[in-house]
């Protein structure tokens, strides 16, 4: 007797739904992952490892100081957010016999991201000049005392600040940019110590002493720029200097409460944003009025076209994590945010797209904004 | 002379033929709801898929196609680099994977899946008269298979007219009538139910897979925007777009050519 026939009950009408999903599933579940439609922040690794100096250009890129261990030594790595690809690394020629793995640097992004300027305690003491497109060193200029610890550029990318602590003898350098390095000029440096309120220097006394300049800011007119004026001490507070650009004359000095952390102009320059011991305050433009606002804040971060900010905090009341939040300049709302620890840079895109965010240990934060 | 009209008692089997009779009547119905339930989703998630690979596919593969190629710039500028040789082989694998998933539906225009009520009724019908599992016959069932088959893609066609057809084709034929006999009817009728109960079992597995699948989570999502008056797959193109230009912004500042 022949076996019977088992029925092939499953082939019943199933001819659509292997279509279904097959074809597709891999591109779904990326756009699900990508676009998490009840969030616009997405959180990647940028790079492994840790890195204490990093700087994020407009355009998604993130320049890190690697610290010897890698092939290029105490080269520059370049990462790209959005790809997250291999990094470009730039070898940095000349690199000191003495350069160890606590090298310090500090790095700043042309506003079109495509100029880097770097410098650091592992390089001859001059600033280096890095082609972010061509992935190439094209040379140095200048020269500094003490290493920089805050390099930043003007708006159009017509001025270079560095700034230097460590001493009296920290100095706020103002440079003249151009295309290549012989355009790069010498407009101006200042010592801090001649830029010390004398009487403010005898009121301190024991509560410490003149540290140099900490990270600065340009006015979105480049007429002029803030400057965080440093002092040593647990309790002392940090000034913040307007001076006149070019010339590094003082317009006005704003007291802050504390080491000023963070620094940042709102978009028509009628407002200077600064976090100061962990908390967030504002100051018109005049260096008049300082007002504390009701958030918690060590780093910020000026929308380029809209009134919002980003800030990033390193604790919270009910909870040891930080937080990245978007909070909007004139209600004074949090329209957004997202938990981070770590964090060491905070940039928007040059279109104010993009908010990215980079930790210590690489986890970088995009925060996608919408006009919405 | 008395009369006496003597009532025929049932015999068991037919009182058991007459039970198992209810029992299929309600499984029918049971399963013509299940099976419309099911190519309903089937449907809906189809037409999802249709338009998903319309509006974020297609430049997902435009976007995958600039990447490998900025990939691939990078590596041949640094030939010695192995990371960026992978880097730029992965992207490359990427790109044509996109390009392939995305390229069936370049030239179909997406649909939404929307069956009328009319549309619904007509199928439950053509489930409950022609479903493979309401036979016992091998050749019966061969023939339900196709025409059940035909049904489903003419409802997720949204065919009324075609569905119509397949009853009628059914109906007139000779596999649609039925033997006497209660015995060999009450067998029919058992081997019917324990078809109907397994195809359930498939239906609800199918269901479970399909409710499991990436598809089914966009389509919750998309649900829920559209509940709040967005369109998920509208603003999902818009961010990819968006990433297309700072694409071709990058792969223009290594070239130093404007890409269209």
């Amino acid at each position: 007797m022949p076996p019977r026939k088992r029925r092939k009950t499953r082939e019943i009408v199933r001819s659509q739904s292997k279509a279904i999903a097959v074809l597709s599933s891999s591109l779904v579940l990326r756009g699900l992952r990508e676009f998490p439609h009840n969030s616009s922040w997405r959180v990647k690794q940028a790079f492994t490892g840790s890195r204490q100096f990093i700087s994020i250009s407009g355009r998604g890129y993130v320049a890190t100081h690697s610290a010897g261990a890698q092939a290029n030594g105490h080269g520059i790595e370049i990462w790209d957010l959005e790809l997250s690809w291999p990094p470009t690394l730039v070898a940095i020629p000349n690199e000191l016999k003495t350069a160890d793995a606590a090298a310090i640097a500090s790095l700043g992004w042309s506003p079109s991201g495509k100029s880097l300027v770097a410098a650091s305690s592992a390089w001859p003491r001059k600033f280096h000049l890095i082609d972010a497109y061509a992935g190439e060193f094209r040379g140095c200029f200048g020269k500094f005392e003490i290493i920089p610890e805050f390099l930043c550029w003007s708006g159009s990318g017509k001025y270079l600040a560095a700034c230097s602590n460590g001493s009296e003898s920290g100095a706020l350098q103002l440079w003249e940019c151009g295309v290549s390095l012989k355009h790069f000029n010498l407009l101006g440096e200042v010592h801090a110590s001649a830029l010390a309120e004398n009487s403010q220097e005898e009121d301190l006394g024991d509560q410490g002493k003149l540290w140099g300049f900490g990270s600065a800011a340009f006015h979105p007119n480049e007429k002029s720029l803030a400057a965080v004026l440093e002092y040593d001490g647990e309790w002392s507070d940090d000034s913040i200097l307007l001076l006149r650009a070019p010339k590094l004359e003082t317009i006005a000095r704003i007291g802050a409460t504390g080491h000023v952390t963070g620094l940042s102009w709102s978009r028509d320059g009628r407002q200077l944003f600064f976090c100061a011991s962990g908390q967030a305050y504002v100051c018109d433009s005049g260096g008049g009025d300082v007002t504390s606002l009701p958030f918690a804040a060590e780093l910020c971060c000026f929308h380029p076209t809209q009134p919002l900010y980003a800030f990033y905090n390193s604790w919270l009341k009910s909870s040891e994590k930080g937080r990245i939040f978007i909070a909007d300049s004139r209600s004074m709302n949090v329209i957004d945010e997202c938990s981070a620890e770590g964090i060491l840079d905070l940039r928007w895109s040059a279109d104010g797209r993009m908010l990215y965010a980079v930790a210590q240990d690489g986890s970088a934060y995009l925060y996608e904004h919408t006009q919405s | 002379m008395t009369t006496t009209n003597r009532t025929r008692s049932a015999k068991p089997e037919e009182r058991e033929l007459a039970r198992k009779q209810l029992e299929q009547e309600r499984l029918e119905a049971e399963l013509a709801e299940c099976e419309l339930r099911l190519a309903s989703l089937r449907g809906e998630l189809g037409a999802l898929e249709q338009r998903y690979l319309k509006f974020v596919g297609l430049p997902y593969a435009e976007l995958d196609e600039l990447r490998a190629q900025i990939a691939e710039r990078m590596a041949a500028e640094d030939p010695s680099n192995e990371r960026l040789q992978r880097a730029a082989r992965e992207a490359r694998a990427r790109a044509n994977e996109s390009r392939s998933a995305t390229a069936m539906k370049e030239a179909e225009e997406p649909k939404h899946f929307s069956p009328s009520p009319e549309i619904k009724r007509l199928y439950r019908e053509v489930a409950k008269r022609i479903h493979p599992d309401l036979t016992a016959d091998d050749a019966d069932r061969a023939r339900r298979q196709e025409l059940m088959a035909e049904a489903n893609k003419a409802y997720q066609r949204g065919d009324e007219i075609n569905l119509e057809k397949i009853l009628d084709k059914y109906e007139s034929s000779p596999e649609a009538v039925r033997g006497d006999g209660a015995g060999a009817e009450l067998i029919r009728v058992i081997r019917k139910l324990s078809q109907m109960k397994s195809r359930l079992g498939e239906i609800e597995t199918e269901v479970q897979r399909l409710s499991n699948s990436d598809l089914y989570l966009l389509k919750l999502q998309s649900d829920e925007a559209e509940q709040q008056g967005r369109d998920l797959l509208t603003e999902m193109a818009e961010k990819v777009r968006q990433r297309i230009a700072d694409s071709k912004s990058r792969l223009e500042e290594q070239t130093g050519e404007r890409v269209r």
